[in-house]
């Protein structure tokens, strides 16, 4: 039998299957070196892919906190989806590295310790308790096994711990809080000048000649955005509604429809009884007996021998209302039992009842006052039903619409006006809209920016395709006028120029006199001495970097400046705001500020520079783990 | 050579089993041994990060609650003893060192760090440890071991190393080195806006203009 198997196997078969085997693996083989990285994948972190599903999720839960965050929708404009998509995609590879450090470094829980946290989270409790069912109902519900979950709270865990252990033991030294304190607190002895532009105006004249001069200088200047008008029909779904018609049938089924439960208020009564109370079993004679007595007084009262009120009183068994002469107030349907129900509202007004069996005994009823039920007419009604018809079929009609507008205006891709026709609507006009959109009005919605922007609109002239807005309104646009960018002609502009060369030569020589102070100063004379109308003296002494009522550019430059020392003497120099002031300042002495609570200022300090270091760390140490990794993002797929 | 009956076949077979049969065997034999070594190693290794990670737990649960100083050093230093080569050691030793710091242990504390810097395996617990081991230092005004410490940063860490040998050279009176230190820090790529706003408080202490900077 060997021999057999041995001598086949020299035969044509081996060749065959030997051969076979080549093939296949030379194409497989080759087949994956041209077919690159499998397609779902966006990253392999040190071998581990990330798929682009996992991106997806991780993107779109960024993006709804990011829409949280601003309130509903991103503007494209500054949140580009790329850069968005880029960041899950950091956010992922980042939380791989970490869970592959802790994986590597041996990161442990032990089953107790993760028992213990699985028991404690609050969406597996039940009646303030861990329920073993509800863990397993609500994982099966989200497709786990425990044991998936338990190694995904595992890793959690371990992660937990790295990231603890690093930040958390985080500290600053007092050598370092002090240091940070003296910095804080530091308070610099201030006094400033200030030149304030205006004072120069008589000395400066501005020319025709300058002015046209400017103007051919700055050919950039005074440039008019690109803009563009735009003709629209639109279809607006409120108007819709107002117009809709809604058959007379329609409208009278509906309304008797919503008669009672809508359109009926409950009439109400004022009611009082007196009970005589039976125990439920109570036999035939217990129950005649006290009908017998019932009938005599309701006889008694009705002939007007006795009040309703004092028998009430005196002999109700309803402790609640005798003492109120029997009266239960204003009552509506539904309330009382239903025998009880069924007589008081069928009496007249002042009417007494026959007595009545209810299980708490027999009551004699007397409605004192009714009001009756109101009841709306259809007429006063009729709109508000028209509207709410209208409103559940105008999602219906207004696709219907949107289709026939979006049909009429791509058939005839040069004007809207049959469009409009068809429909009824008007053909209308924006105002003008710049390219990077507008504060209000058409130009604030961005697709409306988009299409008018687009090629086929702006040079080929055609209608755009239909746009939705957020509110549901629909429309088509197309160019009324277009103006390129262009440069705003001289004599428009010329009064702007001429205030631009006034503030400009103003400040100049605001800034002239400034900086001839500021080299006195360096002479070492004082700023007191060069104080001259109608330049004013400011002196604050000392001041900190929070201080109110100075500039807060010359604030910020008093603390930028050298230290004041013996050989050097005072720190000064020139500052200029846009509005055209100019400032000398003088920093004469720096001093270590006292803060009036220190000792609790530094404890918040420390602790929150301490947690400050400690994220960095966090961070720090995951930067490090990118640099050791082997990370491979194929880009073109982001 | 394939004219050989069945009968000869076996005997060969058998002849080659006479010979080789012991190595054969044995061969087998170390390769199971090897294989539940292994497997028992491992289990040894989590095993013993486990009762790592349940003693690391309960001795941040004596911190939290301030524990007595002689409890808690001791419940910290028995992890660092037998439980060195799990990541558990050197978090006890900087949760360790944030304790003597805060007691103003320095030489303790400087210990401490001096451990994890020496004997814990990742890069990613050393770099942040010599960078507390200088903070340490500098806090006892050893200043120029504290920046040999910080002379080369890990990747990651670059913005801190030099924003504390700014610190250094700033307290020491060296302005201009400070300053160079200061930019250099401001230069990490994404920078926390928190951090580069006190950066750039101390680097314009320095009297140097911050527009100088691009």
């Amino acid at each position: 039998m060997l021999t057999a198997i041995r001598e086949r196997t020299q035969g044509w078969i081996a060749y065959v299957v030997v051969g076979l085997i080549v093939i296949v693996m030379a194409l497989f083989g080759l087949y994956s070196y041209f077919e690159g990285p499998p397609p779902n994948e966006i990253a392999v972190v040190n071998g581990e892919e990330i798929s682009l599903q996992q991106l997806d999720n991780v993107y779109r839960q960024q993006r709804q906190q990011l829409e949280q965050m601003f309130g509903g929708e991103l503007d494209p404009r500054m949140f580009e989806e790329r850069m968005l998509r880029r960041r899950a995609l950091d956010q992922l590879i980042d939380e791989t590295l970490l869970r592959q450090f802790v994986q590597a470094e041996n990161f442990r829980v032990n089953n107790v310790a993760l028992a213990a946290q699985i028991r404690a989270q609050e969406i597996f409790h039940e009646d303030g308790r861990f329920s073993p069912e509800l863990y397993r109902v609500l994982l099966r519900n989200n497709g786990l096994t425990p044991q998936a979950y338990e190694a995904s709270m595992r890793v959690q865990h371990a992660l937990g711990q790295l990231q603890q252990g690093l930040g958390g033991s985080a500290f600053v030294t007092d050598w370092e809080a002090s240091r940070l304190l003296a910095l804080q607190n530091q308070e610099r002895e201030l006094s400033y000048l200030r030149i304030p532009a205006a004072a120069f105006e008589d000395e400066v004249s501005v020319s025709d000649e300058d002015i046209a001069q400017y103007y051919e200088a700055n050919p950039e200047a005074f440039m008019r955005p690109e803009q563009v008008r735009l003709e629209y029909v639109m279809l607006d779904p409120d108007s819709i509604v107002s117009q809709l018609e809604v058959s007379e049938d329609e409208l009278r089924t509906r309304y008797e429809a919503l008669k009672d439960s809508r359109y009926t208020e409950d009439g109400q009564r004022r009611l009082r009884h007196i009970l005589l109370s039976l125990p439920e079993d109570a036999n035939q004679t217990q129950v005649e007996e006290a009908r017998r007595q019932l009938q005599q007084w309701r006889e008694q009262i009705a002939a007007g021998e006795v009040s309703f009120e004092a028998l009430a009183e005196a002999e109700s068994d309803d402790p609640g209302s005798a003492t109120q002469g029997g009266d239960l107030g204003w009552v509506t349907p539904g309330i009382m039992v239903e025998p009880f129900e069924d007589a008081a509202f069928a009496l007249e007004e002042g009417e007494l009842s026959e007595p009545v069996r209810t299980d708490f005994g027999l009551h004699l009823i007397q409605a004192v006052e009714i009001e009756p039920a109101q009841v709306q007419s259809f007429e006063g009604v009729r709109e508000e039903l028209r509207r709410e018809v209208a409103a559940e079929r105008v999602q219906q009609e207004i696709i219907a619409r949107a289709n026939r507008l979006a049909n009429l205006s791509y058939e005839e891709p040069d004007t809207l006006q049959p469009a409009a026709d068809a429909l009824g609507l008007e053909v209308q006009q924006t105002d003008w809209i710049p390219r990077q959109g507008g504060e209000e009005g058409l130009a604030a919605e961005p697709q409306v920016v988009e299409a008018a922007y687009a090629r086929d609109v702006l040079e080929s002239g055609y209608n755009s395709e239909l746009i939705e807005l957020d509110d549901g309104r629909r429309l088509v646009v197309r160019l009324a006028e277009h103006q390129p960018a262009e440069r705003e002609p001289l004599e428009e502009v010329a009064d702007e120029v001429r205030s631009r060369l006034l503030a400009e030569r103003t400040q100049q020589m605001a800034q002239a006199q400034a900086e001839e102070i500021n080299e006195r100063l360096a002479e070492g004379q004082s700023l007191q001495t060069l104080v001259k109308e109608p330049f004013v003296l400011e002196q604050p002494g000392y001041v900190q970097r929070g201080t109110e009522g100075v500039p807060v550019a010359v604030l910020q430059r008093a603390f930028e400046l050298p230290k004041p020392s013996s050989e050097t003497g005072s720190s000064h120099d020139v500052v200029s705001l846009p509005g055209g002031d100019v400032f000398v300042l003088q920093v004469s002495d720096v001093r270590q500020g006292e803060s009036e609570d220190a000792e609790a200022e530094r404890d918040q300090i420390l602790s929150g520079l301490a947690q400050m270091q400690g994220m960095a760390d966090i961070e720090s140490a995951v930067e490090l783990l990118r640099t050791e990794a082997d990370i491979e993002i194929y880009e073109d797929r982001l | 050579m394939s004219n050989r009956t069945d009968e000869e076949q076996i005997a060969l077979i058998r002849d080659w089993w006479r010979a080789n049969g012991r190595s054969v065997i044995a061969g087998i034999v170390i390769a199971v041994v090897a294989v539940i070594g292994w497997q028992q190693w491992n289990a040894y290794q989590e095993r013993t990060a486990e009762s790592a990670s349940g003693y690391y737990m309960a001795f941040l649960d004596a911190l939290r609650d301030e524990a007595p100083e002689a409890d808690l050093v001791e419940q910290g230093e028995r992890i660092i003893s037998d439980y060195g080569r799990t990541p558990y050691a050197a978090l006890t030793a900087l949760w360790l060192a944030q304790h003597h710091v805060e007691r103003d242990e320095l030489d303790a504390a400087a210990d401490r760090l001096r451990w994890v810097v020496g004997q814990a395996r990742s890069e990613a617990f050393v770099a942040p440890a010599r960078l507390r081991l200088a903070q340490v230092l500098a806090a006892r005004e050893q200043y120029d071991e504290a920046l040999g410490l910080l002379e080369q940063a890990p990747a990651g860490f670059e913005s801190r190393y030099r924003e504390l040998a700014g610190d250094i050279q700033a307290e020491r009176g060296s302005a201009e080195a400070a300053a160079a230190a200061y930019r250099q820090a401001l230069e990490a790529p994404s920078l926390d806006p928190q951090r580069r706003g006190l950066i750039e408080l101390k680097l314009s202490d320095l009297g140097v203009d911050l527009e100088s900077l691009s």
